[in-house]
């Protein structure tokens, strides 16, 4: 009894996971009678399981091995062999271009025929893609221990891929037992997966309870240092989402007042985003006595400074946040709106230029939205707004926006901005998300009659030239007409101008339009001859 | 709406750089709600506030109708289908021996023909000048057949073996073995590495597009390859239809086929507008149909790639539009009836060097910008400038979470689901990439798949709130159901855990079981890879077909609906009705065949029984009920359970375990036409010497059963019942007649036969053969007299003044050494009783027993017992007597005084042969009752004493000789 012998040495471990495991078993099943049986480490010895081999690896880097006599020489396919996927070569700042020369690399040794088996390489293909060890599969050194927790681990995925929630817990129970690994990378490994599962299972199951999941939680926290941070976020999103707001507080303040030794990277970012969600919280907070002050009118002065000190504890929060690269969006908007309150534009303006602008950032076209929002309440001039939403046109040219960008620079009605608004709209309609927008075919419309009235038709025309080649196809076939007809009239009368200055009065959605008009007519006069007959 | 862009999006670190994870914890798809953010409801109190996760933990979860796939095709008899047997690269010693043992023509021809001349047959005399030159083809021979081609052949002639390679081994090969040798495992370790992952297929095979809908039925066209080699496109028409609530797909009419030049390796279908696109890809040939609803499909054109052609697509905008990508690294804009335009070319990896010449390209939003992807990553280039420009969409690194070694195995634009999302996917996880926000993955899961998945299907539902991503892979024919929602106004949330739909290989489990050959065969078929899949979306009823296409061109499908809470209540409540029948009924051969066929289902069986024994008060799932559990144990503590736990547990079952009897007929006709199509027999087996035997056992025909069909029903009846009370079938619980009663025969009455023959035979028979002799002869004269005048003596002793029991006893002593416990019973019963005499004592005796008299020569052969008590011990004690001179003695007879005396006995017995002994054996019987005769007496007591006690017989034996002790004590 191996497991027997280990629970004697670690009591300490063993005594963790039945606590676990006693939590489970009452969510899972209310008779507590199996809690003991985990401290027994009879559990998985109590199931036999087949056993699912994965696929073999193949035979990476094996040495030559004895063979019959003829077998005189393949030390080429050995040498080719070593050859294979080197993950270190994975990343290259500077793509390689040269596909070819990589097989050669290791060829070293025998360079005297390389003309002559250039056909024979070009012939096989080495494998190009790692496909993935089977972490599930055999090692060739496994204890009865560990095949059998493999083999129980795969049960509970089997159980938790099909649905089966219950009995993905009757395995879990057993596979608590994981815990009394010895190794410390596999012992951090099952710490891992037990609470990923654990947390599935709780989550999904029908008979577990907001106590139930709040003890795991706790159990798993201290089982195993290095996941406390991650769990503690876990726990107070599950509190979020379960409507427990001064809970999930309590459990960001804890975490966040949590110090252990050396963190690593990994660790350090989640203490970072505690802190945020932390300063998140707080501006939550901060609106609800926002609110519930401005109720009061006068408002009492307690109120207002507990307001504030919410404020100034989501602002340092979310200022340290916000100098790292991501995306803050809720953060953003949050900070923002606080500073907005405390009338602090310049602070505000910064922050958000700085979440625009900054190149450590990704390319995330609502940070010009928020600097553009923040621009037009604040009544910056339309120059600056306009320069927001053409970089942002650059970036997502089928932004909804882009349609402000239009009516913006046709208020301004220079020939210039007017091409740059004709080429908004073009852009635009380029997209095929816009492809049945009737605002964006009326604007258009309006534009082609602008021009019109403006003789700047030239500016149409080249726009156009690009563009003729694909749009009749695009845009104005018999089958569009046909079904703009039927999504609004309107919009097919709006393209029907568009088409016919564009691609010319015979093109084909024209003459469509036209049929479709007749009938619709010849349908309406039999109607109202009907009416007349009765 | 698609047009709008996702207010807020989830937090999230942007990091740079290689992939740093490692492949390690494999549980990512579970437990873990992602990010959250408030959702500005615009109320001031916090407990109005919505939050919004990541991954949105319950969310609508599809539920297969039925637990298996059902076949859409009868099988094409394909006549050899590889097993998913992965060839290793080691073996190439093996497949060499095999070349050169069964191929000898190609790798020996050429030295064959030059040293014909120097090899002798034997057909004809030598000239002088060859002799030396030559070699008998008799030694060779022997040379050869003591080889054996066992393990090394050569070894019993090493020495001439390596001296013959010497002189040879460069020259008799026609193929070097060195190059062979590589050629093969090279060979071996490509046919590995398709196995496992077989690129060519990226994309599948299959296609459907939709033609009409209605209010009751849908019907499409099914686009499929067929016949062995796979290069035959088949456009059918599909109705799918409701019966009985239950979605179905059927064929209608006949397929209409084109044959393609090659194995058809994807099937790209664009939307259905006026007509419909179908781009067919081979190896080095892509070919594009037009079909509309009312015409039959019709070939188009057809390209010819230099290298080998990795993806086609047909463009969900522009008609006749189409993107072709070959293993050259060049993509081309290919618009029917025109020649191809390239428009991007890239020699090397997009962003690092995974030396892989696989390229794949899609459309984008903008009909003019595409996308173009190979292992590395996406990258949308614009193919109105001329210059390549360019933007990445997704690259494998840190950005989006990668592992390291991760690859993208297929990225799909999904059109239909929003214009401006992208499905990628890798070995270990999904993404939804967003274009106009690239880098940053909007969804990422972990699909938990085992193989990669290439291919995939994406549904918008009706709802537009929810969209289901389907994942095919290859080689493990898995098919992962996951779902997302949002994207437009609000960010895209992961809806639920990733949920694994059925495929073909685990269906055998659940069909009716076959001869073991039979079995292996289909299970082989089912373990085909997969070659495709294509989804069926009916939106009036919500359901979803989802079909998977096989590499010798099975197709399977299987419906999924939603699982909404009533319908899985319905089902629960009804899985219990059923089960609840089946228990009655006792296991059904499903179930039987259930727990051989699924050791999953066997163990969880077994795993709750056990926990359901343990514990006290077991809240015992309906688990147990489904898998069939029949013992008694089980079924007592089930019974109990109230409604509250069934309708606790409806949502934890989405799965049906029935299976109904359409699909069941489907597969069976589906196993009846594949087995049909199994008639020729592999190539290597050799038909077995059979003996016929069919005329020598010539059969009437007439049944041999004379009892009815009900007669025999009943029978079987009965047995059950018996069976299950355990107890023993006799003739009276039966309907059938009581068997007659032989009547046993008479005895034999030996006294009839007066001759000396017949009496000598029937006293041998009963072992007094020496005795007759001895008294036929008159050997035992002297012997007789002394015992006539013994007898008179003791009549005279009768007669005359009473003497004391201890004079009769001591002469009977000073006689007989040792006396038989019951002769000492006897003289006891006279101390006891001194009016009794030994003769009234005797009468007494013979009243009782009822027998005849004691007479050698008249006796009565008659072994039927008294008692059957008495007979067994009887028995026994013949048998032991029989064996005494081996027997070991009695340790309650060691230490008796007379025990020398009664060694010689047993030494004069052992040296009168058998004969004594049966003497001894026939005659205790009677002896022991009439201790008259003295001989007989004298066996009869070394019969008791020798014998071991058994029964009550020999206790009461030695409870006499106790008595005997005492009365001599006495004196």
């Amino acid at each position: 009894m191996y497991a027997t012998c280990v629970t004697l040495k670690f009591t300490r471990r063993c005594g963790e996971a039945a606590r676990i495991a006693d939590r489970f078993n009452r969510t899972v099943r209310p008779s507590p009678a199996l809690g003991g049986m985990i401290t027994n480490g009879c559990m998985l010895k109590s199931f036999k399981v087949t056993e699912e081999k994965g696929n073999p690896l193949p035979p990476q880097r094996e040495k030559k091995p004895k063979t019959s006599p003829c077998v005189l020489r393949c030390g080429t396919a050995y040498g080719n062999l070593l050859a294979m996927d080197d993950i270190s070569a994975e990343w290259m700042t500077s793509p390689v271009r040269d596909c070819g020369s990589d097989n050669d690399v290791s060829n070293d040794d025998d360079d005297e025929d390389d003309e002559e088996e250039e056909p024979i390489r070009k012939r096989s293909k080495w494998p190009d893609l790692p496909i993935p060890a089977p972490w599930y599969g055999e090692t060739s050194k496994e204890t009865g221990f560990h095949r059998s927790s493999r083999l129980c681990l795969n049960q509970i995925r089997e159980c938790l891929l099909e649905h089966r929630w219950q009995e993905a817990a009757e395995y879990l129970i057993s596979y608590f037992q994981t815990l009394e690994e010895i190794s410390t990378p596999r012992q951090l490994l099952a710490t891992e997966i037990i609470f990923r599962l654990g947390s599935e299972i709780l989550h999904q199951h029908p008979n577990s309870k907001l106590e139930d999941v709040n003890h795991f939680f706790d159990l798993m926290k201290n089982t195993g240092v290095r996941g406390y941070l991650k769990i503690s976020l876990e726990h107070s999103f599950h509190l979020l989402l379960t409507g427990n707001f001064d809970d999930a507080v309590r459990q960001l303040t804890t975490a966040e007042s949590w110090r252990y030794g050396k963190q690593s990277a990994v660790q350090a970012d989640k203490m970072k985003l505690i802190h945020a969600y932390r300063g998140f919280l707080s501006y939550l907070s901060w609106i609800s006595k926002k609110g519930s002050s401005s109720e009061d009118d006068d408002g009492d002065v307690s109120a207002i400074q507990e307001m504030h000190t919410y404020f100034r504890q989501a602002c340092i929060s979310l200022q340290e946040i916000l100098k790292l690269p991501g995306v803050w969006d809720p953060f953003v908007v949050g900070y923002v709106n606080m500073l907005e309150f405390y009338n602090d534009h310049e602070g505000a303006l910064n922050v958000l230029k700085e979440y625009a602008y900054d190149s450590r950032f990704p390319p995330n076209p609502n940070a010009h939205v928020y600097l553009y929002r923040f621009l037009k309440r604040q009544g910056s001039t339309e120059k600056k707004q306009i320069r927001v939403l053409k970089i942002l046109g650059a970036l997502v040219p089928s932004h909804e926006l882009m349609l402000e960008l239009f009516s913006l620079l046709l208020e301004s009605g220079t020939e210039q901005s007017l091409k740059e608004a004709l080429d908004v709209l073009f852009n635009l309609l380029d997209d095929c998300s816009w492809k049945h927008s009737v605002a964006a075919w009326t604007c258009f419309r309006n534009m082609i009659k602008l021009l019109r009235r403006k003789k700047l038709k030239h500016l149409l025309e080249e726009g156009w030239e690009t563009r003729k080649d694909w749009w009749p196809a695009f845009h104005f076939r018999t089958y569009h007409a046909r079904a703009d007809f039927q999504l609004s009239r309107q919009l097919l009368l709006m393209k029907v101008v568009v088409a016919s200055t564009l691609v010319g009065n015979k093109c084909m959605y024209c003459r469509r339009k036209n049929e479709l008009e007749n009938e619709r007519e010849a349908r309406r006069m039999i109607k109202t001859h009907k009416k007349r007959k009765r | 709406m698609d047009s709008k862009f996702p207010d807020q999006l989830f937090p999230v670190f942007y990091y740079t750089g290689p992939p740093k994870k490692k492949a390690d914890c494999p549980v990512h798809a579970w437990g873990l709600h992602g990010h959250v953010y408030g959702n500005d409801s615009g109320s001031a109190e916090v407990a109005d506030w919505s939050f919004l996760a990541q991954r949105k933990v319950n969310g609508p979860t599809w539920a297969p109708v039925e637990s298996i796939v059902a076949p859409l095709l009868p099988p094409k008899s394909v006549n050899k289908w590889s097993s998913r047997h992965l060839p290793s690269a080691m073996d190439f010693p093996k497949h060499m021996q095999n070349f050169y043992l069964y191929k000898s023509e190609d790798a020996f021809s050429t030295m064959n023909h030059l040293l014909e001349d120097h090899f002798d047959f034997g057909s004809g005399e030598l000239k002088e000048c060859m002799k030396k030159t030559t070699v008998s083809m008799k030694n060779m021979e022997r040379f050869m057949s003591s080889a054996k081609f066992i393990k090394c052949p050569l070894k019993p002639f090493e020495k001439r073996a390596s001296l013959y390679n010497n002189l040879l081994g460069d020259v008799i090969h026609d193929i070097p073995p060195g190059l062979l040798g590589e050629l093969l495992y090279e060979e071996l370790t490509l046919q590995r590495e398709e196995k496992q992952f077989n690129e060519v297929a990226t994309g599948g095979a299959l296609g459907f597009f939709l033609i009409s809908t209605s209010n009751t039925s849908q019907e499409g066209c099914l686009v499929y390859p067929r016949k062995a080699a796979l290069n035959s496109l088949n456009f059918h028409k599909v109705v799918v239809e409701f019966q009985e609530n239950i979605p179905r797909p059927k064929f209608m009419n006949k397929p209409i086929n084109y044959g393609v030049n090659g194995t058809i390796r994807q099937v790209s279908v664009g939307p259905m507008e006026e007509s419909v696109y179908v781009g067919v890809r081979t190896d080095y040939n892509c070919g594009v149909w037009v079909a509309t609803s009312a015409q039959k499909p019709q070939p188009l054109d057809v390209v010819n790639t230099q290298e080998r052609a990795t993806c086609l697509t047909v463009s969900p905008h522009m008609p006749g539009e189409l993107l072709v990508a070959s293993e050259s690294g060049v993509a081309y804009l290919w618009t029917v009836g025109r020649s191809l335009q390239k428009f991007r070319e890239e020699e090397g990896n997009l962003y690092f060097n995974a030396k892989s010449p696989w390229r794949w390209c899609d459309f984008s939003a903008h009909p003019r910008v595409m996308l173009y992807a190979d292992r590395t990553g996406l990258e949308l280039s614009d193919i109105r400038s001329k210059e390549t420009c360019s933007h990445t969409v997704f690259r494998i690194g840190a950005t989006s979470g990668c592992k390291s070694g991760e690859r993208v195995i297929l990225s799909r634009y999904l059109c239909n689901v929003n214009t401006h999302h992208h499905l990628v996917t890798t070995q270990h996880s999904a993404y939804i990439m967003d274009e106009r926000f690239p880098c940053l993955p909007m969804i990422k899961w972990d699909h938990m798949m085992a193989s990669p998945p290439m291919f995939a299907q994406a549904v918008g539902t009706a709802s537009q709130h929810q969209n289901t991503v389907i994942l095919g892979s290859q080689s493990s024919q898995e098919l992962t159901l996951l779902q997302y929602s949002g994207g437009n106004a609000v960010a895209a949330q992961v809806l639920g855990a990733p949920q694994k739909l059925s495929c073909p290989m685990k269906s055998l489990a659940d069909l009716p079981v076959q001869i073991p050959h039979r079995q292996k065969n289909v299970q082989e078929r089912l373990t085909v890879p997969a070659a495709g899949i294509a989804s069926i979306y009916y939106d009036k009823e919500e359901s979803l077909c989802v079909l998977q296409l096989s590499e010798v061109g099975d197709i399977f499908y299987q419906t999924l609906r939603p699982a909404s809470q009533d319908s899985l209540q319905a089902a629960h409540k009804e899985m219990l009705n059923e089960d609840s029948v089946t228990e009655q009924s006792g296991s059904s051969p499903q179930e039987s065949q259930e727990s051989v066929n699924n050791p999953r289902t066997n163990i969880v069986s077994q795993s709750k029984c056990k926990i359901v024994s343990q514990s006290d008060c077991p809240p015992e799932t309906s688990d147990a009920r489904i898998h069939g559990i029949n013992e008694p144990c089980v079924n007592m503590i089930l019974n109990p359970l109230t409604e509250q736990e069934d309708v606790s547990l409806s949502k934890d079952i989405p799965r049906p375990a029935k299976v109904s009897k359409a699909t069941l007929l489907k597969w069976k006709s589906w196993l009846n036409v594949l087995r049909n199509g199994q008639r020729s027999t592999p190539r290597y087996s050799q038909l077995h010497w059979t003996l016929k035997t069919k005329d020598h056992f010539t059969f009437d025909g007439k049944p041999r059963d004379i009892l009815g069909k009900d007669q025999i029903t009943s029978l079987r009846n009965n047995m059950r019942e018996v069976m299950e009370k355990k107890s023993v079938l006799t003739c009276g619980a039966t309907s059938l007649s009581p068997p007659e009663v032989l009547p046993t025969p008479h005895p034999v009455d030996t006294q009839s036969w007066g001759d000396d023959l017949s009496q000598r035979l029937s006293v041998s028979w009963e072992g007094g053969w020496k005795d007759w002799w001895e008294e036929k002869l008159g050997l035992n004269r002297e012997k007789r007299i002394e015992e006539l005048r013994r007898k008179r003596r003791r009549l005279k002793r009768t007669r005359g003044p009473r003497v004391a029991l201890s004079g009769s006893f001591t002469t009977s002593a000073s006689y007989q050494s040792d006396l038989d416990g019951w002769s000492s019973a006897v003289s006891d019963f006279g101390g006891q009783d001194p009016d009794l005499d030994s003769s009234t004592f005797s009468g007494y005796l013979s009243t009782q027993e009822d027998s005849a008299e004691p007479e050698r020569t008249g006796r009565v052969l008659q072994h039927e017992p008294k008692g059957s008590k008495l007979s067994s011990e009887e028995k026994s004690n013949v048998t032991l007597s029989r064996n005494k001179a081996k027997m070991p003695k009695d340790p309650s007879q060691e230490g008796n005084p007379k025990a020398p005396k009664q060694l010689k006995q047993d030494y004069m017995s052992a040296l009168f042969s058998s004969q004594e002994e049966v003497v001894d054996a026939g005659t205790e019987g009677t002896d022991f009752f009439f201790p008259m005769s003295l001989s007989s007496q004298v066996s009869s007591i070394s019969n008791s004493q020798r014998k071991p006690s058994l029964g009550p017989f020999s206790q009461s034996s030695q409870s006499s000789k106790q008595g005997k002790k005492r009365a001599r004590m006495g004196f």
